[in-house]
């Protein structure tokens, strides 16, 4: 048996912990490719996507069409990873990710962060409330609702439509 | 109607869907205020996802399009000013600006989109924009 959680406080960021897991996916598998639409600051990556341009893209401010992008990279065999903020990983981009990965059948993880109250200092606009009930109902998808005391190092992993998220 | 955007923002298509909108329904009493400041989160506009000519854009989206020096007030006020005369075409300004200017520390910081301000920084960066503002109005 393998004690998972204790009560301790882990004292790394969430990005720390995301952006060193994010590296080590892609780093050992070479077919996956990770997106962001201009928060690399803000999920711990953007140092390491700078010296890695082939296999980090920033689509800037533009979440359906990293969406978008993402399915094309599955249609053409990667297995990409797209990371926004919790509303603009969920809502912003939810008919792309409907159609284009759901009902195209395109495996694409998303991560979206800064969940709900916790989005506090960027206000209302940046709370997400309904993200896991939208990906919820998409078909063919599974969610991964993270707590913020383990490692999401342990749930993101390649494989369906998947929102690993809110508990970023 | 004034509508204020900043450069990053332009990433987002539905930006340009509206432009095009506002541009076919012939909104002559829409402005829209373009604060071209080079920079977004994750770096550089031109980095992260080059716009290319900002004010040639809105112009081939059917904007009367001008653009100005976004740090001189009355440039802003004169083409402000000329937006009034309405017409069939909405307006769009583009300010040319400095992210963090007047305020030195964050002009000089390169990542300087977001910037977190304690109570030290707070009173200090203020007491540069008191200084300023005393001075113009000397």
């Amino acid at each position: 048996m393998k004690i998972a959680y204790t009560g301790e406080m882990d004292k790394r960021l969430c990005k720390e912990v995301l952006g060193a897991t994010i590296e080590k996916i892609v780093t050992e598998d070479e077919n996956t490719i990770y997106l962001d639409a201009d928060l690399m600051s803000c999920s711990g990556t953007l140092k390491w996507a700078k010296q890695h341009p082939d296999r980090a893209i920033d689509c800037g401010i533009a979440e359906g069409n990293m969406a978008g992008v993402a399915a094309g990279l599955a249609v053409a065999g990667y297995r990409p990873i797209i990371h926004s903020f919790g509303p603009f990983a969920s809502r912003r981009c939810y008919d792309q990710i409907f159609l284009s990965g759901g009902y195209g059948k395109n495996d694409i993880t998303v991560i979206g962060t800064d969940p709900g109250v916790t989005a506090a200092m960027n206000g209302g606009t940046h709370m997400p409330f309904e993200d896991v009930a939208l990906y919820s109902v998409l078909p063919g998808s599974t969610v991964i609702d993270v707590s913020v005391r383990l490692s999401p190092g342990d749930q993101v992993h390649p494989g369906g439509p998947q929102a690993a998220g809110p508990g970023l | 109607m004034f509508l204020i955007v900043g450069d990053g923002e332009l990433d987002e298509g539905q930006c340009w869907e509206a432009f095009a909108f506002a541009a076919a329904r012939k909104l002559g009493n829409l402005v829209v205020l373009i604060d071209w400041n080079k920079k977004q989160l994750d770096g550089r506009v031109d980095e992260v996802l080059p716009l290319g000519n900002i004010a040639a854009k809105m112009e081939a989206f059917g904007f009367d399009t001008v653009q100005v020096d976004g740090g001189d007030v009355e440039a802003v006020a004169g083409a402000l000013e000329r937006t009034r005369q309405g017409g069939d075409k909405p307006y769009a300004i583009v300010l040319d600006t400095v992210k963090g200017h007047g305020i030195a520390e964050a002009e000089n910081t390169e990542m300087n989109h977001s910037m977190p301000i304690n109570d030290e920084r707070y009173a200090r960066w203020m007491g540069e924009l008191q200084a300023d503002l005393a001075a113009l109005e000397g």
